[in-house]
């Protein structure tokens, strides 16, 4: 049973949440001399006005159930898309309201294609919130909205675990409220250190601020046309790398590490140990071919180039230094395949996720045993437990789903004439919210040739790759609607 | 305060759902993978798979930094393990739930306090002290006992024919200069009120009243119900819980006769009891209830294994016009049901255990707790401590929630049923009545 009025009610409660960070862009518009207050106090206006009417007109009182909490969830994103698209459409920064719904939805999913043509020309205040969008869908607006609303709480687990990333939703400690606020100041902390080592670096505090959002929420939005390209320094390359990696990780691990002081933990997850292996292989084996074609003259500047396009692909952030399409085949190719993996488990990152690649692998591994042993009992082990079957049937499900919209909306992409290397790495790179793909969409392009249609594909891939495809997949089934 | 919790069965569900509700830290502790899912899902709480007298499991719930340790999972060894356990690690307050009597009930073991259990509740003997209540207040469907017992607050369902109904509570006002008494809540078709001067009695209304003992009967009257002296009884079902009925009862010197399905036990229970005449049958054989009487009966009362067949006995009772049929249930939503029936009351061990539990939870300033089945509505007992900014007020001037209700206030040792001028003291206990929302200020407010 779904009740329409909980549940915009519930959608309501997240947009005030989302809404008054559209303010803390307004200091920078100040400062820069930016045209674009009227723009952001509009937006705010229009969320905050429009959001206390749902509210007030549906009914408070209830518990949201399972299912209604997927569609909380999943309006809620499409909601904070539209209305986070207000300030791009009001400010006239694009020219029609896909473009600044594309926009707004592939920063709250931190995704990072864009269809900007010349970022250095928008004023700052609208570069501040597309990239702040970032680290708010990052950690979740659900989440958010858990954190500071106790209003949400009742039903929350439902919701929480509609949003959250991986196969199991792991809470830090036992009341929700207070997990979703740990998670937001570990997040926090570590954004911190970030923004300090940028400047560092000698960024200014706009441009520390804005890549720390891309860098964190696993985005990919820089204010500079070049990305992080721009700076062509290995100091930033590093920094910006390590904290993308810090980022495509599980911030369990990171909570244990800060408030328990629990290091080890890193070494005993499988897929820390996994996601590490692949960030591993993929630098090494590309910065060797690199150097092998003679692309760049010497090791360590092949490793530094070769580091941050596999870290920022895997973590799904998509940001970038090199125009990694000029590589040879190896490289390139490596980098798609790592779209498909993405970040691990409770971490910012996008794509199927680490832990179920890894598993699917053991999966795999097992049934190989099973042929070999047809009377073997053999149990799948995961960081020293046994995965339970449904658990091991979700992961495998909802690989089928993702690679059937993956299917789907690059067909699609090809029905609509764009060459085939285009429409794989487009979709590849929405649904796994990494952002830039190749061919017309390479690192150093971007969306905004595309049509308004593949606009609005490119659009759902990159809600149904950040809800992990169930949210949004099980509202099509009609099933879901039955009373 | 952060809790374990083993066992996620309907008490350790229950307590789990109320101390989070209330604010608490709980870690559930269960076996079956399935009933940890659910909690997992329908609870804040965290929950882990495993067994609760795994030190390693313990651990992991984070028994180091818990205050207080609940055991209730199905097995007595394993709660007596968890508690022992979890007091080794540091934990201050511990709760196992038994159900053999040999260990809850032996002189040695100080019910758990040589153990160092805080508190070892045996569902079965709560169950049969409340048993032996309804069956001892016939006109009640619940009673709830506070100030050492000075203080009663009765549960029950009014009858159409009932004086009181149709008139709005405030007329009663006269009669209270005489028999002072409160209404504190009315159930009313699935939701439980909190009534003011203006509430207008309705037939079928179900009734919470708070007052002295000796006023009861005169209010009963008030209410349609006649209080009757209990003479015979009829227990049906010689499990653990009947056989201790059957022996408090037996303090009493009521007549009562006691039904098993089962000869062998029933050789047993004969061998228990003195004075009680143990009867070999089946509780809803009709021609043996008939031959025994059960239309004479001043109770009857069942409690068998199977509710289903408590149910059925209990209705068959009332069939036969037995004055009081009582019922006991183990899954506690069925109980709303009853009422409809025509069964006049039922007992939940869930909700008996998790009312002692609570009580032990909340203890400190608060001295009993009774809980409302079906509608986690609860009434507490609750000292007023000196340094309460409620002391030297008026009912009136407190701030109360306005989903709670003073229903007695005792100072000295005298029992005041309040008005809105009765003046607070440090010290004094009031009685209160509450929805689950209002608890945290309460507790706040007389601390």
């Amino acid at each position: 049973m779904v009740r329409p009025g909980l549940v915009l009610n519930r959608t309501a409660l997240i947009q005030l949440a989302v809404a008054p960070f559209m303010l803390t862009a307004i200091p920078f518009s100040l400062y820069y001399r930016a045209n674009d207050i009227p723009a952001l106090l509009g937006a705010f206006g229009i969320t905050v006005a429009a959001s206390l009417g749902m509210y007030a007109l549906t009914p408070r009182t209830g518990e949201v159930n399972h299912r209604e909490g997927i569609c909380v969830v999943t309006l809620a994103w499409i909601l904070a898309a539209g209305f986070g698209a207000l300030p791009f459409y009001l400010h006239g920064t694009l020219p029609t309201y896909t473009d600044a719904y594309f926009e707004a939805m592939s920063g709250f999913t931190t995704t990072g294609a864009s269809v900007l043509a010349d970022i250095e020309a928008q004023p700052k205040g609208i570069l501040f919130w597309r990239s702040l969008t970032h680290w708010l869908g990052g950690m979740g607006i659900v989440v958010l909205s858990l954190a500071v609303l106790p209003a949400l709480g009742a039903g929350g687990m439902q919701l929480y675990k509609a949003e959250v990333p991986g196969p199991s939703a792991d809470k830090l400690v036992p009341r929700l409220r207070e997990t979703a606020k740990r998670l937001y100041v570990v997040y926090a902390i570590i954004s911190v250190a970030e923004v300090a080592f940028l400047l560092l670096g000698g960024m200014s505090l706009f441009d520390s601020l804005t890549h720390m959002f891309g860098t964190m929420g696993t985005g990919g939005f820089s204010p500079k046309n070049a990305s992080v390209g721009f700076y062509k320094s290995a100091y930033i390359d590093l920094v910006i790398s390590t904290f993308m990696f810090i980022a495509g990780a599980n911030f369990l691990l990171h909570y244990n590490a800060l408030a328990r002081r629990d290091f080890q933990g890193y070494a005993k997850d499988e897929e820390f140990r996994f996601y590490t292996g692949v960030v591993g292989f993929s630098t090494v084996t590309v910065a060797l071919n690199l150097l092998v074609n003679k692309i760049y003259p010497g090791l360590l500047e092949a490793l530094r180039h070769a580091l941050f396009s596999v870290v920022s692909i895997i973590t799904t952030t998509g940001f970038a230094t090199e125009d990694f399409e000029q590589w040879p085949a190896y490289g390139h190719y490596v980098l798609i395949l790592l779209m498909f993996i993405g970040g691990c488990a409770g971490s910012t990152g996008g794509a199927i996720k680490c832990v179920r690649v890894w598993m699917l692998l053991k999966i795999a591994a097992n049934q190989l045993f099973r042929i070999i042993h047809p009377k073997g009992v053999r149990s799948l082990w995961y960081s020293g437990r046994i995965v339970p079957p449904e658990v091991a049937q979700g992961i495998q499900s909802m690989f089928v789903l993702y690679m059937l919209t993956f299917v789907l909306a690059s067909i699609s992409l090809a029905w609509l004439g764009h060459d085939s290397l285009t429409a794989i790495s487009a979709v590849a790179a929405t649904l796994g919210n990494v952002g830039p793909g190749l061919g017309t969409v390479g690192p150093m392009e971007n969306y905004f040739h595309f049509s308004l249609t593949a606009k609005w594909v490119c659009t759902l891939c990159m809600l149904i790759g950040r809800l992990e495809v169930y949210s949004v997949v099980v509202l099509l089934v009609p099933e879901f609607w039955r009373k | 305060m952060k809790a374990i919790i083993i066992g996620a069965g309907e008490v350790g569900y229950h307590i789990a759902e109320r101390l989070s509700r209330e604010g608490h830290d709980i870690v559930v502790v269960e076996r079956n993978p399935a009933t940890r899912q659910r909690v997992q899902e329908e609870l804040d709480v965290m929950s882990l798979e495993g067994s609760g007298s795994s030190p390693r499991v313990l651990e992991e719930a984070g028994v180091r930094e818990a205050e207080l340790i609940i055991a209730v999972a199905d097995i007595d060894e394993i709660n007596i393990a968890a508690c022992m356990l979890a007091k080794a690690y540091g934990v201050q307050h511990a709760i196992a739930r038994v159900r053999d009597p040999d260990l809850s009930e032996n002189p040695f073991l100080e019910h758990g306090k040589r153990l160092g259990i805080d508190l070892l509740i045996n569902p079965n003997i709560v169950v049969a002290e409340e048993l032996v209540t309804l069956v001892k207040t016939p006109a009640a469907a619940e009673v709830g006992k506070f100030a050492d017992g000075k203080v009663l607050m009765l549960g029950l369902q009014l009858s159409s024919q009932a004086p009181l109904v149709g008139r709005p509570l405030k007329s009663l006002r006269a009669f209270h200069s005489t028999t002072p008494f409160i209404v504190v809540g009315i159930y009313r078709r699935g939701e439980l009120l909190i009534p003011d001067g203006s509430t207008v009695v309705e037939d079928e209304d179900h009734l919470f009243f708070v007052s002295k003992r000796e006023s009861v009967n005169s209010i009963l009257t008030l209410m349609g119900k006649k209080e009757h002296i209990v003479h015979r009884v009829l227990l049906i079902g010689g499990g653990r819980v009947g056989l201790r009925v059957a022996q408090l009862l037996e303090r009493d010197h009521l007549s009562i006769k006691l039904m098993d399905r089962n000869p062998a036990r029933c050789e047993e229970l004969s061998q228990h009891l003195e004075r009680t005449l143990v009867l070999k049958g089946d509780g809803t054989d009709v021609r043996t209830l008939a031959e025994e009487g059960i239309g004479e009966m001043d109770a009857v009362v069942t409690m068998t294994d199977d509710e289903g067949a408590n149910i059925l006995a209990a209705l068959l009772a009332k069939e036969y016009k037995a004055k009081k049929a009582i019922a006991l249930i183990k899954r506690p939503h069925l109980i709303q049901l009853l009422p409809h029936l025509g069964i006049d009351a039922a007992v939940s061990p869930r909700i008996s255990t998790a009312g002692v539990i609570l009580k032990y939870v909340r203890k400190g300033r608060i001295l009993s707790v009774f809980e409302i089945p079906e509608s986690d509505a609860e009434t507490l007992e609750v000292a007023i401590s000196p340094g309460s900014r409620v002391v030297g007020q008026p009912i009136r001037a407190l701030g109360l929630p306005s989903n709670a209700i003073v229903g007695a206030v005792v100072h000295r040792g005298e029992i005041i049923i309040p008005k809105g001028d009765t003046t607070l003291h440090a010290d004094d206990r009031v009685i209160v009545f509450a929805l689950p929302a209002a608890i945290p200020a309460l507790e706040g407010l007389f601390a």
